[in-house]
């Protein structure tokens, strides 16, 4: 590694201005443009030297992460009669408070920047003997993730029935709904891993169609059938936080985010999910910046960890991606990355100031049906280009899971069991037996 | 956690059995029972609807009085239970009431308040109700006893029951009688640890029982403390009072310490063992030392967030006498 700081920023940078286009494209993800730039465009290696490789994608995903809070906020917003499986981000919205809640989400991009250099000690010393001593356990941690998720979904009726059986069922309906969400889409996880019907060319986006289907089209056919409109967008001069409450957040997302950062298949939903249940908080502001810390540690925190010289540290695809193109091999390169990546994620910040405005004045002018046929359109000519016809198949299915837990009003996390389910078994040696039993083997 | 003080167990799950996720579903089995089954059964006497157009927490005292001295006439033992249903405004719109069972008074209060938003019961401003009825109180000729003085409110979703429960001396106040039964007994512990013996040996009577024996045990350190040995025992004994279960520093380092405890235990039963650390020094690092960090931390932040309360109700003060 001979290039300079500056040098360092200025391609970190330059990823993050390209990321801030992509990130407000619904349901393109940060980790498909990589792949299609390394493997299509072999790593630009004629303009950029393959040792900065890294950085620049350091700098994408810093972009992405703080940016795609304008897709998950403002172009998912769900029905007035969903309040309660949605997520406060989106209720924020709801109450014409949508600008806040991307900035305070935003924020917590922030947190998590400070959260990772503060805690980047401690990782570089513990967490390689932390999952040396786990790794051999990981299977029944993902089948105890799974029990968890499943067992803390709680009833949200009314309980109005005049019979015990009336208000049973009514809780129930919801609840089984769940456990359905999740064994369906683990079933279809199970059957695109085990015998993927992607062409090989296009087998390292197997998972693409399948999560778009699982996540995104629901919510986007559900904008279109049901929301007329978002109501007018409160733009508040300043935002009051708490010292206090970015304390916990920073706490509860980056516990959330580190474990997610760490770990085969945790995402940063799910270590939301356990932190969030530990520090058993019932602000929603604390919920909203902690989900933006635990994203970024998470999205930014995995991919950070790789750079540690000799840790073998760093999970998710990009990862995987990169291993054949870049070994660290001196902490200085660490250093470059944490410091690019904390003046990453404040441009980042500044850029969603910016474009949250544009996009609320934007969403006041154009029918919030039309930006969600729009993004239809969109997540389909992306399913088909990047895997063809068999991919939208895989997303036709995956829609049909994915809708469950928006029409039933169970939890939408649920639909992890795409990942939890197949991984764990196959971690656990049952894979093939299970193949075997459903007719795959 | 407690699980893993057992080397069998920890060698079982290393060698590919799913014995800690089985545990995990135990240890949770007893809230899942509760909350997605007993609730539904209650049969309340008393099922409270407000009327949302006339809004008089003066009648909902008075009725509360009354069924206090209903209950007072019925045998010791028995019991008036009463639901609150809550009052919903619109989708995530609900008018939120509380009622609080004073014994230092002897009295009963009730009254409506604003119109709350989400799971964090956010206030929506000016949406106080305004009629001088909307708080009242009510003095029950029976002596109110109530071990948790605290507001019984209903807010979102489905709303609490209470129990008005005949005592010698008399009517005792039980928040949400149906929780923390049998479901949260040592009783279950011992039916599961059978069960589990049955099933598989000695390991999984400790993999099924123990966790619910830990359950009911962390339970007894709040408020609502657990009915320990049904059919031996009929009612909840009280609880340690110590915390709240929505305490988020108590919820935070009990589950740390778990976490610490599990880990230590997995490596220390690890054909090779990772680290080698002195358990006590461990404990002390990472969980005692962070622990007082944030108990110093939050002290600070209390106080600091006290007196600007102070601070601005001075304000306020000064500028209604200058106005």
């Amino acid at each position: 590694m001979h290039y300079n700081f500056f040098t360092v920023i200025g391609i970190s940078l330059l990823g993050t201005v390209i990321s801030s286009f992509l990130a407000i494209i619904p349901a393109l993800h940060v980790y498909n443009v990589i792949a299609i730039i390394l493997f299509t465009f072999g790593g630009l290696s004629t303009l950029i030297p393959q040792d900065l490789l890294p950085y620049l994608f350091l700098g994408m995903i810093s972009g992405y992460v703080v940016l795609n809070t304008i897709t998950s906020i403002f172009l998912s917003a769900p029905d007035e009669s969903m309040i309660f499986v949605v997520l406060p981000g989106q209720k924020m919205l709801l109450a014409g408070r949508g600008y806040e809640a991307a900035i305070i989400t935003g924020f917590g991009s922030i947190v998590a920047g400070v959260f990772l250099f503060l805690i980047t000690p401690i990782v570089v010393k513990f967490l390689p003997v932390i999952r040396k001593l786990l790794m051999p356990h990981l299977f029944w941690i993902l089948g105890a993730v799974s029990v968890y998720m499943l067992q803390s979904e709680w009833p949200k009726g009314l309980e109005r029935g005049k019979t015990g059986w009336a208000r049973f069922f009514e809780a129930w309906r919801h609840l089984s709904v769940g456990l359905l969400t999740f064994f369906a889409s683990g079933l279809l996880g199970f059957i695109v891993m085990t015998k993927n019907p992607l062409p090989p060319t296009r087998a390292f986006q197997g998972m693409l169609p399948m999560f778009v289907g699982l996540f995104a089209i629901p919510w986007v056919l559900t904008n279109i059938v049901s929301q007329k409109s978002i109501p007018p967008q409160y733009n508040p001069r300043s935002v009051d936080l708490g010292f206090s409450s970015v304390v916990t957040a920073m706490i509860a997302g980056g516990l959330g985010g580190l474990l997610a950062a760490t770990f085969p298949i945790l995402t940063a939903g799910l270590g939301g999910l356990l932190a969030g249940q530990a520090v058993a908080s019932k602000d929603e502001r604390v919920f909203v910046i902690s989900q933006g810390v635990s994203k970024t540690v998470y999205y930014v925190g995995s991919f950070l960890f790789f750079f540690i010289p000799g840790a073998h540290l760093g999970k998710g695809g990009l990862v995987a991606m990169m291993r054949p193109f870049y070994i660290p091999v001196s902490p200085r390169g660490f250093y470059f990355a944490l410091g690019a990546l904390l003046v990453c994620l404040c441009v980042a910040f500044f850029l969603l100031l910016f474009y949250t405005r544009i996009v609320i004045k934007l969403l006041a002018r154009i029918s919030y049906r039309t930006i969600s046929a729009f993004t239809l359109v969109l997540l389909l000519a992306i399913v088909y280009l990047m895997t063809g016809v068999y991919g939208l198949f895989i997303a036709a299915v995956a829609t049909a899971i994915g809708l469950l837990p928006v029409m039933y009003g169970s939890r939408r996390v649920n639909c992890m069991g795409a990942l939890l389910f197949p991984v764990t078994l196959n971690m656990a040696g049952y894979g093939g037996a299970f193949a075997r039993l459903i007719g795959l083997g | 956690m407690s699980v893993s003080f057992f080397p069998e167990i920890v060698r079982a799950a290393y060698n590919g059995s799913f014995i800690f996720p089985i545990a995990g579903a135990c240890g949770l089995i007893s809230d899942t029972l509760d909350f997605k089954f007993t609730r539904f059964f209650e049969n309340p006497d008393i099922n409270y609807e407000p009327d949302v157009e006339n809004l008089d927490g003066q009648a909902l005292a008075q009725m509360l009085a009354s069924a206090v001295d209903s209950a007072s006439e019925k045998k010791i033992g028995e019991e008036v239970r009463v639901r609150l249903h809550t009052v919903q405004m619109g989708p995530d719109r609900w008018r939120q009431y509380s009622v609080f069972f004073d014994p230092d008074k002897n009295e009963v209060r009730a009254e409506f308040g604003p119109i709350v938003s989400g799971f964090g019961k956010t206030p929506l401003p000016d949406t106080e109700p305004k009629n001088p009825s909307r708080k009242g109180s009510a003095k029950p000729r029976a002596k109110i006893i109530n071990p948790n003085p605290r507001d019984i409110s209903a807010t979102i979703l489905s709303g609490p029951s209470f129990s008005l429960k005949r005592r010698r001396n008399g009517v005792e106040v039980i928040f949400i009688p149906w929780h923390r039964q049998w479901s949260h007994s040592f009783t279950l512990a011992i039916l599961l640890g059978l069960l589990g013996y049955l099933l598989g040996g000695g390991i999984w009577a400790i993999a099924l029982g123990l966790p619910v024996f830990t359950h009911v045990l962390a339970d007894l350190t709040g408020f609502l403390g657990g009915n320990l040995f049904p059919p031996f025992t009929k009612e909840r004994s009280a609880g340690l009072k110590l915390f709240h279960a929505d305490t988020p520093l108590a919820n935070f380092f009990g589950v740390w310490g778990a976490i610490l405890i599990t880990l230590f235990n997995l490596n220390r039963f690890a054909p090779k063992p990772v680290f080698h650390i002195n358990f006590l020094f461990y404990f002390a690092i990472f969980w005692v030392l962070p622990f007082a960090i944030a108990l110093l931390f939050s002290a600070l932040v209390e106080k600091e967030e006290l007196e600007e309360e102070t601070e601005e109700e001075e304000e306020e003060e000064e500028s209604t006498i200058m106005g």
